[in-house]
């Protein structure tokens, strides 16, 4: 299984979590099954309009399962329902801790946007 | 003759002008142009005898035809499609009704329908003013399209007085771009006065012959964009005073030279002013 974490900043396991889905400077895939981790850098994070629909597509081609975020606009919901991805909200530490909670099912499911889009 | 009123800064009294101006002079057209906050209607009072809605084009994708080729998802600048398994999902609120993903798509599965950005509102106002009003929907991006549509509406047999959007971005340029005039409104305050230059660059830019009209004016402060007009040798075509009357007035909703003959002789001349500016310049071409 794949997990993409919103990340702020590019340090392996032990980046810290970003909340923002659309906006997120790096998303952290990690496969769960060889613990490999790659850091992708959001070229939508500076977008001036559709980047949670831009982000939701670069995580979608990467073939991820579940994204771990602290917010996820209505666009990007839509975006990421289609695709079949399942999100889990965090508030905080790092994309380590992130995926274990998610192991241990200590995340939240995110069944409607929580998040404003800006534009 | 076309008129547009403008400035840099929100709140200085272009609505205040283009109304006032507008019940002084004879066989006038008005367009509200700031159709995200079109308020000139709470100074006429119309009742609206005609709407129509302005529409954009938004693609539809016949998912039977599609191939999942996903090359209108990667021509698409403003991230508006997206490719989610094998289905091509539209976002009509970001999409700028460009037509590129249609021209791209080698199937043909891209066809076009309409969603409705704004309307137009006619009325012949109570003071018997030919009445245009452009209207943006909540949450639409570009109000460019609704102000192209409202031009559409002059009658050229009318002198035409248009209220733009404050500020210098694509709604202000559209309004005034072909105008033969722009009035300049501004009030005398630091503020006031950094947004008059940038509305001043902007009718250089566009070389338009353009005037200042000080609103709220006050003998203590008008210096602030008298020096700067002085130096820079704009006309300044009218000083509203600073005037409790006519506060009480715009509250009421009642335009100032309906109870002020002086201002309304004062609004005249800035009439004739203007066009012999416009005249002159007509004739050196």
């Amino acid at each position: 299984m794949k997990i993409a974490v919103t990340a702020e900043n590019n340090n392996g396991f032990e980046s810290k979590v970003n909340t923002h889905f659309g906006r997120a400077p790096y998303f952290a895939v990690v496969d769960t099954e060889t613990d490999n981790i790659e850091l992708i850098k959001n070229e939508a994070a500076n977008a001036s309009g559709g980047a949670g629909v831009s982000a939701a597509q670069l995580i979608a081609d990467r073939g991820v399962d579940v994204l771990i975020s602290g917010s996820v606009g209505p666009k990007a919901y839509t975006a990421l329902s289609s695709g079949n991805i399942e999100m889990y909200i965090i508030q905080q530490g790092t994309v380590r801790e992130a995926v274990d909670s998610f192991k241990g099912d200590k995340l939240s499911q995110l069944n409607s946007p929580n998040g404003t889009p800006r534009k | 003759m076309k008129i547009t009123v403008l400035s840099g800064k929100g709140g200085t009294g272009k609505t205040t002008v283009s109304v006032n101006l507008a019940l002084s002079i004879e066989n006038v057209q008005l367009l509200d142009a700031d159709v995200e906050e079109p308020n000139l209607q709470y100074f006429l009072h119309p009742i609206f005898d005609k709407e129509e809605s302005i529409y954009r084009k938004i693609p539809e994708v016949d998912q039977q035809k599609c191939t999942s080729c996903r090359k209108c998802v990667d021509f698409c600048e403003y991230n508006a499609l997206s490719m989610m398994i094998d289905e091509v999902l539209v976002f009509p609120e970001i999409c700028h009704s460009c037509g590129g993903c249609k021209l791209i798509c080698p199937e043909n599965a891209i066809t076009e329908t309409d969603r409705e950005l704004g309307v137009l509102k006619h009325a012949k106002s109570e003071y018997n003013v030919d009445f245009w009003q452009g209207e943006l929907n909540i949450g639409e991006e570009s109000s460019v399209p609704v102000i192209e549509a409202l031009k559409k509406k002059i009658d050229p047999d009318k002198d035409i007085i248009i209220d733009a959007q404050p500020g210098t971005t694509c709604p202000t340029i559209e309004a005034v771009v072909d105008s033969d005039y722009g009035l300049l409104v501004t009030e005398p305050t630091p503020f006031g006065l950094s947004d008059l230059k940038l509305a001043a660059k902007l009718m250089d830019e566009l070389k338009i012959p353009y005037g200042v009209i000080i609103n709220r004016a006050e003998k203590d402060s008008n210096y602030i964009i008298e020096d700067y007009c002085n130096i820079n040798d704009i006309d300044i075509l009218l000083r509203i005073p600073f005037k409790r009357k006519y506060a009480q007035l715009y509250s009421e909703g009642i335009p100032f030279v309906q109870k002020e003959k002086e201002l309304k002789n004062h609004f005249r001349k800035v009439f004739k002013q203007v066009r012999s500016v416009v005249d002159e310049k007509n004739h050196s071409n």
